[in-house]
């Protein structure tokens, strides 16, 4: 993914010392970096989270009930 | 679709939308049942879904449907969620060595919510920005813009170098900690 900041001039004002020798836009570069990273771990977490039973069990109710209503209408058959 | 298969799909899709959930909705029980509704509606609708196209996606557009229609039926009703939302998210940042997951959170919760959910499609959840427009219903500029602000807003919050010697400030401890991961690489 590109990062717009790196094509930008650089915002670094003449004097400015926070960090020696680095250039502006490779930190933003790194910070984005890392914020990217954090983004997708942060997001991992909740995936990798065990799925509760309830989802499994609304969907067999979903299936359950559709399969009732076939018989009940006399549409559906087996299978 | 075959119905095993579209009920296998579902079923593998589940952590996805429990994860996309919360970024609309950060109580945990609150964004599941968002997904519990997500799934009756999308069984239901099972005959729209067209085979050979991004099931996923078409499950984000539907959880999405879904929650803003409830949103607009809790605007009228109780105080915006959204509100709700930011004020859960006032936690102090931890006092570890990186940038924790809840100080990162905390600053992705402070966003407007259409750069939040732009930046956790296309960041997260790895849609290009063609899949996140069509999700959201927007243009592919307007996704790319929402991703560059939602990114810039996340810099300004976490990595801003004047907040890095700011002592005694959380914002301070935040930039430290978020430069010393980026260093690490």
């Amino acid at each position: 993914m590109t990062i717009p900041k790196s094509v930008q001039p650089t915002q670094h004002v003449a004097g400015e010392s926070d960090v020696d020798d680095e250039p502006a836009a490779s930190i933003d570069a790194a910070i984005q970096g890392a914020l990217g990273r954090k983004l997708r771990e942060s997001y991992e977490e909740v995936v990798r989270e065990e799925v509760p039973d309830k989802f499994r069990k609304l969907l067999d109710d979903l299936k359950l009930a559709e399969s009732d209503r076939g018989s009940a209408g006399g549409k559906v058959g087996k299978g | 679709m075959a119905a095993p298969d579209f009920e296998h799909d579902l079923v593998g899709a589940i952590s996805h939308l429990r994860a996309f959930a919360r970024s609309f909705a950060n109580d945990p029980a609150r964004a599941d049942d968002l997904v519990q509704e997500t799934l009756v509606k999308a069984w239901n609708s099972r005959d729209s879904f067209t085979p050979g196209t991004n099931f996923r996606a078409w499950l984000f557009t539907i959880l999405r449907n879904v929650y803003f229609s409830q949103h607009r039926k809790l605007r009228r009703e109780v105080d915006d969620p959204d509100e709700q939302y930011q004020n859960s998210l006032s936690v102090p940042p931890e006092q570890h060595g990186h940038l924790d997951l809840a100080d990162f959170r905390t600053a992705l919760g402070t966003l407007p919510s259409d750069q939040r959910e732009a930046l956790v499609l296309v960041g997260a959840e790895g849609f290009s920005y063609e899949e996140a427009a069509e999700i959201c219903g927007c243009a592919v500029g307007t996704i790319k813009s929402r991703v560059n602000r939602a990114r810039n807003r996340l810099v300004e919050i976490l990595g801003d170098p004047d907040l890095k010697g700011g002592q005694g400030s959380s914002g301070g401890h935040v930039a430290d900690k978020l430069v010393k991961d980026a260093v690490r690489g």
